[in-house]
């Protein structure tokens, strides 16, 4: 797993400074837009590189765990579920599902807390601060 | 002398009723949005302006700045005890902040930050009475190559915050550099790295970002540490309370970042985040407890604050007498006074006194206010983050959805979140820094443009970087933070053989 992230930021890196000679490195007198983005690309390529070949030599290893999947998987829920039942609703249900399924906590603590959490956030960024809510059905309402 | 005169008659309205509602007003609602991941000063201005048309401009400009500064107060809240960061400025806070929390001091973390915003704060807007329309023409002073070479030279001291894996940090570098060129270049104003996506048009927006890199990752690894246990557990509100010694620590940090932080603040385009970051890696490098700073120092949170407060007081200066706002809120507030009809520029000290030494008068009071505001908060917030994990973290999972949709109103921010989250567990576990590609991300947009239009005023002449005494000021204060590990090496060899 250590070798994920430097692995990625040289792929990155090669798509960066490649593109950036589309951009033009030096235009009207000045740097050029792909000036900057070479710079990035080709460091990400050396550095991740480096790390790699270190990472090789020492034998180090990344701490990855299975649990790290589930943070994502709720976020991904959560944005399915906000085109369905609204961001807000959708929020509140991840709350409570979270708790009693993973945390196992009693349905009544997770109930108090989702609903809880979410009419905080309705006041606050719904009704206070007018911010443009994903409603779902009830936009139908 | 004249203006001690003018300041005390500015006190004098300042103190109606009125006023001092409107002040309170501002700072009460400042440290609310501020506190709230995703929303910072820009977002609460722009929300109160509408509510100040029927106020007169005095009253309405009180509010206002109220509002702007206790943002930076409340900006750090969330950075200290969620790892969220409310608003940009406050990024760096949450790097020693939150550690603090960690090791169960939130308390002493959330004082050291409201004490030394408002020594910053108050050095600030001391410093923009003495000297507002000086301050302002030192600050045009800085044109694009001063400015270029101010931000490279920031960029240089990344060194001292790559810690031991330095490949890692520079890395990182890589990475937030990276981020910084997508949206619109400025050499030709084409679309870069945008894939076809218009929320990326103007680049990736700095709250999703961060509210991913900090609040996500960290979420991910309180779950992956498994224990049911509260981020800080039986803190008692005498813990919170500074010692003498640390506060003998900070006091110099904050005057110095108070007074450094108010200059950068008047710069056009600098702002209240490049003179956090600067403060930062300055403290690091100077330091005499610089060891300690990025492990969970009170210094690490104490610069950083004095400074963005500092930069907010300091962002009046061009404001005011030259009608020139050095970033985006005080931008939306120059919009504000020409509703008003009143006209910033030079003539305003003179033909509006009342008005301009009333809203000075209002920023001492509001800074006072903010002070009890936030000591009062502190207790609440303490005992706030002391819940089981269990409860916590899926509603900071849930603050992270709904404050990174709130920077644009799109679930594209919310992905980019996710995006961001994934990345910041992964540089993580692979012990790569990200306090390294956040400081490119923020400066390394302002280094392309001032170069660029560097070489715009002079048709391509590099010449114009050598101009001026501050430009070689700059030159030579990055030549000797380049050299300076090869000079020390030197002269350590040159010392062991004498």
């Amino acid at each position: 797993m250590g070798y994920v992230f430097p692995g990625l930021s040289i792929l990155v890196g090669i798509y960066w400074a490649v593109k950036a000679f589309g951009y033009r490195l030096w235009v009207l007198n000045g740097p050029g837009g792909g000036l900057f983005p070479l710079i990035a690309g080709i460091m990400a390529i050396v550095f991740g590189a480096v790390l790699i070949i270190r990472r090789y030599r020492t034998r180090e290893k990344a701490d990855f765990s299975i649990k790290s999947v589930l943070p994502i998987a709720g976020v991904i829920g959560i944005i399915i579920a906000s085109y369905i039942i609204g961001l807000i609703p959708a929020l509140g249900v991840f709350i409570i599902l979270w708790m009693v399924i993973y945390e196992k906590e009693k349905w009544g603590k997770s109930i108090a807390v989702g609903v809880g959490t979410a009419l905080v956030l309705w006041l606050v960024f719904d009704l206070w601060l007018a911010v443009p809510l994903p409603m779902g059905v009830f936009e139908l309402l | 002398m004249e203006n001690i005169a003018l300041l005390l008659h500015g006190f004098s309205i300042a103190f109606s009723l009125e006023n001092m509602a409107a002040a309170i007003f501002g700072a009460v609602v400042g440290l609310i949005i501020g506190a709230m991941p995703g929303l910072g000063g820009i977002t609460g201005v722009s929300l109160l302006l509408p509510l100040t048309f029927g106020m007169n401009p005095t009253t309405a400009i009180i509010a206002l700045a109220g509002l702007y500064y206790s943002t930076m107060y409340g900006g750090a809240f969330s950075a200290i005890l969620l790892n969220i960061p409310g608003d940009s400025p406050a990024v760096v806070t949450s790097i020693d902040g939150f550690k603090l929390t960690q090791k169960g001091l939130p308390g002493k973390a959330l004082n050291a930050s409201t004490v030394s915003s408002f020594i910053g704060g108050t050095i600030g807007i001391i410093i923009l009475t003495v000297s507002g329309p000086l301050l302002a023409r030192a600050g045009l002073a800085f044109g694009a190559p001063e400015l270029a070479l101010l931000v490279l030279f920031a960029l240089t001291s990344i060194g001292w915050l790559l810690g031991d894996d330095i490949p890692g940090g520079l890395l990182a570098t890589a990475i937030g550099l990276m981020f910084a060129t997508v949206g619109v270049d400025p050499a030709l104003g084409q679309s870069r790295y945008s894939f076809g996506q218009i929320s990326l048009l103007s680049g990736i927006s700095f709250i999703p970002m961060v509210v991913g890199f900090f609040g996500f990752a960290q979420v991910i690894d309180m779950i992956i540490a498994g224990d049911d246990g509260a981020v800080a557990t039986h803190v008692r509100i005498r813990d919170c309370v500074p010692t003498w010694k640390e506060i003998k620590m900070m006091l110099p940090v904050s005057i110095r970042q108070g007074i450094i932080g108010t200059f950068v603040g008047v710069m056009p385009g600098a702002g209240a985040t490049t003179s956090a970051f600067l403060s930062y890696i300055m403290e690091k490098r100077i330091n005499k407890y610089r060891d300690e700073i990025g492990t969970g120092s009170m210094i690490g949170v104490a610069a950083p604050e004095s400074s963005n407060n500092a930069a907010a007081a300091g962002a009046f200066a061009p404001l005011l007498t030259l009608g020139i706002p050095g970033g985006a809120t005080t931008a939306v507030l120059l919009g504000g006074l020409m509703m008003w009809g009143l006209q910033p520029g030079p003539l305003l000290f003179t033909e509006q006194p009342d008005f301009v030494w009333s809203l000075i008068a209002s920023m001492y009071i509001g800074n006072v206010i903010c002070l009890v505001l936030a000591f009062v908060c502190i207790p609440v917030l303490v005992r706030a983050i002391s819940v089981s994990k269990k409860v916590l973290v899926p509603v900071i999972i849930a603050v992270c959805v709904i404050a990174a949709y709130a920077n644009s109103y799109t679930m594209f921010d919310v992905v980019l979140m996710l995006i961001c989250g994934v990345l910041g567990y992964l540089m993580k576990i692979s012990n790569i820094p990200t306090t390294p590609m956040l400081l490119t991300f923020v400066l390394g947009p302002m280094l392309e443009q001032y170069v660029r239009q560097s070489f715009d005023m002079t048709r391509g002449d590099p010449s114009i970087f050598f101009r001026g005494g501050i430009c070689w000021f700059f030159i030579i204060l990055i030549l000797l933070v380049s050299f300076s590990p090869l000079l020390k090496k030197l002269y350590t060899k040159a010392r062991s053989k004498a």
